[in-house]
């Protein structure tokens, strides 16, 4: 009976290993060509060279891209931390209404179709004369990500103990301390999550910005899809990939080890 | 009490007033456009409104395939999701805490990596001079390329590939509250591996197959990107029609009606979705 088990629980593994490669194929592949001599996307690479590194790190107009792109992300982050942590805390203590009306309407961005938003704010933007404006992309990348952080945020909030409030309160803290010292250090570990997904999210964020970004604000992915558009697969975009494929991942790794940000999934 | 609720209530008005700004009126401005005329490349701002853009859906059967192919992929590839996902989220939920980490950092990955890394990672892969393609030709299993860029199964291939972890993780999440006793129980009454989760663990985690298959179902529904690049502009479907009629013919009432359509789709699969479990659950207390 032993071996029945050994033998299914190798065939589980097996399988289950099989699907998650499958799952990150693409991804090896991109920072397996990006490695390659070759002129086209080669993986396996037959031979290895920087090539296409030294061609990304040379190209401005890529590296223009990259720079937008970092800078909307960093913004949505914090505007979005301003914006959806306290609406978290208010959700937990508003009236019951108010609450799952607006709940609903905050995790509507997961659902309703972003070419229709993309669609729909292009319009909108065109009709108040608004074009191609830094602050209006990132407040549309905001309203993309807060589905996220009610998530993140929410789950945490709803671990988090008032009584500790409470007794701090008691024990003689103003409000503010009591937020400072009790309730922040608590709920830290869902912010720091919450605004690493923020700005990965926005980074990569294509579709709403393809409708909203102006020529003087291309982002890396938008570059990258309109490139793929007209001329094709270019190498040296594999080049710039695998770097972020590379931030992402330590990230990634950082937020588990740090806020275990594996628990809220 | 009341100004806690006040100040609570205060807190949610500037997210608030975004989302209204930025998120509801573009609904409600493209719902305004559907009704508007489009002759000769201008919208024509003319009252009376008319439904001509949604005649136009309807006239011939194009774009309602489109409609239905979009339906079918997304069908498949939430079929497609369920199966690859189930044994994943199984295992993860048997996994102890560092490997399980690590399984969750792959899984997560591709979601926050992006769209645009995926799709360009998975052209590379099944290109005609791609690995798949090379690996089964010198096997001698095929004597050509298979095409998979520019036809169905590619996107199809994509959209599994992109949207397997909203499967995979709502089926976690599930099988993990399952209670310990309850497996316990099973072995105590004498059953084995297989049978316990034939009888006890795949029941018990239905709630999570059904969430990820709608979330997969209606990811796919918006898709947009995967089916552009994989598909190469051949494979229609709705999200690259609103594009193409918004972007490349300047339609907008068109390429709004399309749009709400899409949505109209979407809202009555989330209704499906939150109806159903209530009618099983109803069904069974009966």
């Amino acid at each position: 009976m032993k071996r029945k088990q050994l033998i299914s629980r190798f065939l589980l593994a097996f399988v289950a290993i099989l699907i998650l490669l499958f799952l990150v194929s693409p991804m090896i592949a991109v920072v397996g060509a990006s490695f390659s001599d070759a002129g086209y996307f080669e993986f396996p690479p037959s031979k290895l060279s920087l090539h296409w590194y030294k061609e990304a790190f040379s190209n401005r107009e890529h590296i223009k891209s990259l720079a937008a792109s970092l800078k909307i992300a960093c913004t949505t982050m914090i505007v979005a931390d301003v914006l959806c942590i306290p609406a978290c805390f208010a959700l937990t203590k508003g009236s019951r209404k108010l609450v799952k009306s607006v709940q609903t309407l905050f995790m509507a961005p997961l659902f309703l179709p972003a070419i229709a938003l993309g669609v729909g704010l292009m319009l909108w933007l065109a009709k108040l004369g608004i074009r191609g404006n830094f602050w209006t992309l990132v407040l549309a990348h905001v309203v993309i990500v807060t589905p996220y952080y009610m998530r993140v945020v929410g789950s945490c909030l709803a671990e988090f103990d008032y009584g500790l409030v409470d007794a701090a309160n008691s024990l003689g803290a103003t409000p503010a301390k009591a937020f400072l010292y009790v309730t922040l250090p608590q709920i830290a570990p869902g912010i720091i999550v919450a605004s690493m997904f923020g700005f990965m999210l926005s980074f990569s964020e294509l579709i709403i910005t393809l409708f909203i970004s102006s020529s003087n604000m291309i982002t890396f992915p938008v570059r990258v899809y309109s490139s793929m558009v007209t001329e094709g697969l270019n190498p040296m975009v594999l080049a710039y990939s695998t770097i972020i494929i590379m931030v992402v991942l330590i990230i990634s790794i950082l937020a588990e080890k740090f806020a275990h940000w594996s628990k809220y999934f | 009490m009341k100004k806690s609720v006040n100040r609570a209530n205060a807190m949610i008005v500037p997210l608030t007033a975004v989302f209204v700004i930025l998120f509801i009126i573009p609904f409600l401005v493209l719902l305004y456009y559907s009704f508007l005329t489009y002759k000769s490349g201008q919208v024509i701002p003319s009252t009376p409104y008319t439904i001509d853009a949604y005649q136009k859906f309807f006239a011939d059967s194009f774009y309602p395939r489109v409609v239905g192919r979009t339906i079918r992929l997304s069908f498949l590839t939430a079929i497609i999701c369920a199966v690859l996902g189930y044994p994943v989220a199984y295992y993860i939920s048997k996994a102890k805490k560092y490997k399980k980490t690590i399984l969750l950092v792959i899984v997560i990955l591709p979601l926050v990596a992006g769209v645009m890394v995926q799709t360009l990672g998975l052209y590379g892969i099944l290109t005609s001079y791609g690995p798949i393609n090379n690996a089964l030709l010198a096997m001698g299993i095929i004597n050509e390329p298979i095409e998979f860029l520019g036809k169905e199964s590619g996107v199809l291939i994509g959209l599994t590939q992109g949207f397997l972890p909203y499967m995979i993780l709502p089926i976690l999440t599930v099988i993990q509250a399952i209670p310990e006793n309850v497996l316990e129980a099973a072995d105590n009454l004498g059953a084995n591996g297989f049978q316990r989760f034939i009888r006890v663990t795949l029941p018990l985690s239905k709630n999570g197959i059904i969430s990820g298959f709608v979330l997969v179902f209606g990811c796919c529904l918006n898709s947009y990107t995967t089916p552009l690049l994989l598909g190469r502009g051949k494979v229609s479907v709705i999200g690259t029609s609103i594009y193409q009629q918004a972007m490349a013919l300047y339609n907008w009432p068109f390429a709004s009606a399309i749009a709400m359509i899409l949505i109209a789709l979407v809202l009555v699969v989330f209704c499906v979705a939150n109806v159903v479990p209530k009618h099983m659950k109803k069904r069974q207390e009966a």
